[in-house]
């Protein structure tokens, strides 16, 4: 087996205040290998993008952060805020989702990269700025040299993405977290960006731990992919392999609602009910009141994660198998 | 896969700059065009105060003492026989060095207490704001009055007393752009990158809250301007023989109503000087600050 470079280890973020506790994440596992492309699934509420700021230490204020977070060998969770900081940008660097609102509006693009790239490497501005136009160009942006001088409302979502993506990738960290990068992008700018961030993980051997709730982006990009449901993994393996035989139900229910082509109008489906409400997650397994197979053992006994065959994991007493799954679940891949 | 390039979406045209808006905006707004002429002719009155005047400002003359305005003497004589048109024009000197001062003063005092205490928050926010509410507690002209006179009078303690009880003003605009500024994702992101905070307090969260410092200072020139000058009518502001307009009103008071240019030039001075730089402010205002622009 490959080296580990991030492994969370029953993270539990919780958010208190006088009314309610609200626990954004509830025991998170999960295990990135160096040089792969993991995909982070979820809804919204699910707690994937507090989990990605977990990595780096920077769930905000109110965040009570437990478990473990080891990045590159180094526990992150309750080490201190200096030691965290020498880790952000070398060790793992974040792609943020609003990349017209991840730079600052006052500087160019230019000096934003260049500082960027000084400040984390600790390059003299000289050749970080040359850094900074070779990344650009990596980047496949038209004419680097002009969007150095530019300013952020000069440039287009697309471009402003990729500015984004050659800063995290000029510093040179082991990790990048993408966190719905391609979210606030037109749909043909999302395919371009996404065949980028491919391109460069394969030339660099980037390792990636990419969040999304885009189905269809995970199948094309990730290696792996790890589903979170209610603030834990429910399901992770190969991309593959899950697509064709889910084994959580809740997995299976999502690739059901992704739009494909040639499959049809009536075939799309929706997962009945909404997220749990994390002040109070429902007992026993938190998708057993929207689940089509749910038993009684489901509502009272919370399932743990186990490990079944071909690296893959699933937290479900009753997982699917591709023979035994039931009629209101079956043929999503095929 | 294709190594598709894009080319940029970048206008070729010309980059709107500050003085690109200014003329925009100028070009639709008579009385910020009028405001800044005249504020331009105080400044250069100022500035060639020496060459405009006819007479030295404090020179004594007791044989033309109180002539009214005529050819001699454009806006007559006090009791000294002092020219007051050439007292006028180096008053402006006084007035202009006034606002600068007690602008830059305040802002140098409350830009730095509102920067730290929006930007840590908790604790450090409750003290630095505790602290500038007290001198905020007070009415707007006592609190000067005490400081000038616990320190003494003259124009320059009257200058620190003015900053002094005007920088809340500052910390409270400066924390709250700050506090709004904070929560931008380009803050995250300057984090995430392992930028520390005290740089990300520097580099980013004061540059982008710099416009309402620049249109709250434009608007107070002003106000500060006559806050001085209702010191040194009152005495414990700039002392003779300063030219200065608000004590060359309180010198001839008693004889307003006899000689009435006396203090009537003064304080039209005073009147239009502030006028001007409050036209001005609401020009620059509504040119930084594009949400109070009322529809033109």
């Amino acid at each position: 087996m490959s080296e580990i470079l991030l492994e969370i280890s029953d993270l539990r973020i919780e958010f208190r205040s006088l009314e309610q506790t609200v626990q954004a994440v509830r025991g998170c596992n999960l295990g990135v290998v160096k040089g792969e492309v993991m995909g982070l699934v979820g809804e919204s509420g699910s707690g994937k993008s507090m989990t990605a700021l977990a990595c780096l230490g920077l769930v905000p204020p109110p965040g009570h952060v437990t478990g473990s977070v080891r990045l590159d060998g180094r526990e992150v969770v309750g080490a201190p805020e200096a030691d965290n900081r020498r880790l952000r940008g070398s060790t793992a660097a974040m792609i943020f989702q609003n990349p017209g609102k991840a730079l600052n509006p006052f500087f160019t693009i230019g000096r934003q990269l260049t500082d960027a790239i000084a400040t984390v490497r600790g390059l003299e501005r000289g050749s970080a700025e040359r850094t900074a136009v070779d990344a650009l160009t990596e980047v496949r942006i038209g004419d680097p040299a002009l969007a150095m001088q530019k300013y952020p409302h000069q440039l287009s979502g697309g471009q402003l993405q990729r500015a984004m993506i050659a800063m995290a990738l000029s510093c040179q960290p082991k990790l990048v977290i993408a966190d719905e990068p391609t979210t606030a992008l037109d749909v043909t700018i999302q395919a371009q960006v996404i065949v980028l961030l491919r391109d460069l993980a394969r030339v660099h051997g980037l390792t990636v731990l990419f969040i999304t709730h885009d189905l269809g982006v995970v199948g094309s990009l990730c290696d792996r992919l790890a589903v979170m449901y209610a603030g834990r993994v429910v399901e992770s393996g190969p991309v593959d392999a899950l697509f064709a035989n889910p084994a959580h139900p809740y997995t299976a229910s999502l690739l059901r609602a992704v739009p494909m082509l040639g499959r049809g109008r009536m075939t799309l489906t929706q997962i009945p009910g909404t997220v749990p409400n994390m002040a109070a997650p429902p007992p026993g397994c938190a998708f057993h009141p929207r689940c089509p197979i749910a038993q009684p053992r489901c509502a009272s006994d919370d399932p743990a994660s186990r490990e079944t065959a071909g690296g893959r994991t699933v937290a479900c007493h009753f997982p699917l198998s591709g023979a035994t799954a039931p009629a209101a679940l079956r043929g999503v891949a095929s | 896969m294709t190594a598709e390039v894009l080319t940029p979406a970048i206008t070729t045209q010309r980059p709107i700059t500050l003085a690109v808006r200014a003329a925009h905006f100028a070009r639709g707004n008579v009385l910020f065009v009028v405001g800044g002429c005249i504020f331009v002719a105080v400044v250069l009155g100022a500035i060639l105060a020496p060459l405009i005047a006819p007479y030295d400002p404090t020179a004594i003359n007791f044989i033309d003492k109180l002539q009214g305005p005529g050819v001699n003497h454009l806006m007559g004589t006090n009791d000294l026989g002092q020219d007051i048109f050439s007292q006028v024009v180096f008053g402006a000197r006084t007035s202009l060095m006034v606002g600068v001062v007690v602008i830059s003063l305040a802002i140098g005092i409350g830009v730095p207490i509102g920067l730290l205490a929006g930007f840590f928050g908790g604790r450090i926010d409750t003290v630095l704001m505790r602290i500038s509410d007290v001198f905020l507690a007070f009415p707007p002209l006592l609190l000067p009055i005490a400081i000038t006179a616990a320190l003494g009078t003259g124009l320059f303690n009257a200058m620190v007393a003015l900053a002094v009880s005007w920088f809340p003003w500052y910390s409270r605009i400066v924390r709250g752009a700050v506090m709004r500024v904070k929560s931008e994702l380009y803050i995250s992101a300057a984090r995430a990158m392992g930028v520390s905070s005290v740089r990300i307090m520097l580099r980013h969260a004061l540059p982008n809250s710099t416009t309402p410092i620049i249109v709250q200072g434009s608007m107070d020139f002003g106000y500060s301007i006559l806050a001085a000058a209702s010191l040194s009518f009152i005495g414990i502001g700039a002392q003779p023989p300063t030219p200065e307009w608000g004590l060359m009103a309180a010198m001839s008071r008693t004889r307003f109503i006899d000689n009435w240019w006396t203090v009537t030039f003064p304080g039209l001075a005073i009147f239009v000087t502030v006028l001007a730089v409050n036209l001005v402010g609401d020009g620059v205002r509504d040119i930084l600050d594009p949400r109070h622009q009322s529809g033109h």
